[in-house]
């Protein structure tokens, strides 16, 4: 009873209070409303200390079986700790702590993100391969917004930023609202199975 | 092997060395090539530049440093304009290395624009979960901070004490790699009317067309050409202007090489036909 009929009970009284308050214009809902928004904040920071201590128990468990890949496991594991010891001894303001964030994290991070440029490019020749109708759109399209986003672009056709422009505007938007709003009507009806109960795959096992 | 089968199977290391050519070579000899602004950047700012002197804005720099190259540039510049407009500024943090980047820009701007921390901008802590983060802020945000990024207490600090609901903010500046600008739109936007507009990074442009078009955002600057186009505007070129040199030549490569691979394609299928027949 504990791990499931509670939970969902709570799950029911907030999701109801919550989709009241936003209907009615009632002091008591809306006031309600907004303490268990705010109690939300404080679950998410449980939550997010939740998440590193499991992140310390499976990488921990990786490098103490030895299993394959295990030493990026005792990599992250000493970064993990010695990134968070430094932040709580020194504070995020703290010299050291900026030092490593700016010259370590920082060109670290922008390398992984840089490699993408490579990656990318070597995924778009291979990919854009004219060889059906639909292939050929998206590879006309591709290369029209490619070169509308940049200065080539432009000495080839002053018009092909314009032409870029109407691309992303028109046919890109007609097929992202109709995602978006599919995407939508998923949610809802997904938010109205969890307050009810139907929906209870967040237990895992428990709500089977 | 034909010539046509070698176009058609290049090696990717020869790419990947004319993409690394030709970044250094731009960025060692800019061309200066013509950059045009598009209509989503002057949107965002048209937004900025009709705010009230002293108007409250949120900046929620909500990135971390792997983009940091498209959107820093994009935050420092709008931060340049606000500021030029004497806006006063809350930065928000719905990410952990928010903070940092907010330090960051007012560490190379308060200076030079008289900006006094407490009077002319606060940097709010980092809290975790974007959604309910943004939610609370449009409840109640001064139930939502007590204290600012250093436990200051916010009540002692001059700027605190003109907001009172979210109501008081003009603007809210979202730069972003995830979804947070969408939440914005979702929490602060739509429910409590306060207009939304900001950055992200260029793959994100086309997902949020939509919301611009149906004016829930209010523009947006698209990854380093969003940022360069804006200090084309503002006439403070930066980096973001710097580095359009080195895209221009990379989607050019990028282009060559698409068209080559087709090449090899085509020739090959219609050898193919012509064989068979």
């Amino acid at each position: 009873m504990f791990r499931k009929e509670i939970p969902l009970t709570i799950t029911f009284v907030s999701g109801v209070i919550l989709v009241f308050a936003w209907l009615l214009k009632v002091p008591v809902l809306k006031q309600a409303s907004a303490e268990l928004v705010r109690w939300n904040v404080v679950v998410s920071a449980f939550a997010a200390g939740l998440g590193g201590a499991n992140l310390l128990r499976i990488h921990y468990k990786r490098v103490n079986t030895r299993k394959e890949t295990w030493v990026y496991s005792l990599i992250l594991l000493v970064a993990l700790v010695c990134f968070v010891t430094l932040g709580i001894s020194t504070g995020l303001n703290g010299k050291t702590y900026r030092y490593v964030w700016t010259n370590l994290l920082t060109p670290l991070s922008a390398t992984t993100f840089s490699l993408n440029a490579f990656w990318i490019s070597s995924a778009a020749y291979r990919a854009f391969r004219i060889k059906t109708g639909e292939a050929a759109a998206l590879a006309v399209a591709a290369v029209l917004v490619m070169l509308g986003r940049v200065g080539i672009g432009e000495i080839i056709y002053a018009k092909m930023p314009a032409i870029a422009d109407w691309i992303i505007a028109v046919p890109n938007t007609a097929g992202m609202r109709g995602v978006t709003i599919g995407g939508a009507l998923g949610a809802v009806s997904v938010c109205f199975r969890v307050v009810l109960g139907l929906e209870r795959s967040h237990f895992g096992g428990l709500g089977e | 092997m034909t010539i046509w089968h070698k176009l058609e199977r290049i090696d990717r290391r020869i790419l990947f060395v004319l993409v690394a050519l030709s970044v250094i070579w731009a960025s060692i000899r800019p061309m200066g090539l013509p950059l045009s602004v598009s209509p989503y950047t002057q949107m965002v700012f048209d937004q900025v530049e009709k705010l009230p002197k002293d108007a409250i804005v949120i900046m929620s720099p909500s990135y971390s440093p792997g983009s940091e190259a498209e959107l820093l540039p994009q935050t420092q510049g709008v931060a340049v304009h606000a500021m030029r407009k004497g806006a006063k500024m809350l930065w928000v943090s719905l990410t952990a290395d928010a903070p940092m980047y907010a330090r960051k820009v007012m560490g190379l701007l308060a200076a030079e624009f008289k900006y006094e921390y407490g009077k002319d901008y606060i940097i709010l802590p980092y809290k975790a979960n974007e959604e309910a983060s943004v939610s609370a802020l449009g409840h109640d945000i001064r139930a939502m901070y007590k204290e600012d990024v250093d436990g200051k207490v916010l009540d002692q600090l001059p700027l605190w004490s003109r907001v009172k609901t979210i109501k008081d903010v003009s603007l809210v500046l979202d730069f972003d790699t995830g979804t947070t600008m969408l939440t914005y739109i979702r929490l602060l936007g739509a429910p409590h009317g306060v207009p939304i507009s900001g950055g992200g990074t260029g793959v994100q442009v086309p997902t949020r067309a939509p919301y611009i078009q149906g004016g829930q955002l209010q523009g947006m600057l698209g990854g380093l050409r969003g940022a360069a186009e804006y200090e084309k505007l503002i006439n403070v070129p930066g980096r973001a202007l710097a580095g359009m040199d080195a895209q221009s030549l990379t989607h050019a490569v990028v282009i060559i090489f698409i068209i080559l691979g087709n090449l090899g394609g085509w020739m090959i299928g219609k050898s193919q036909k012509g064989g068979r027949r």
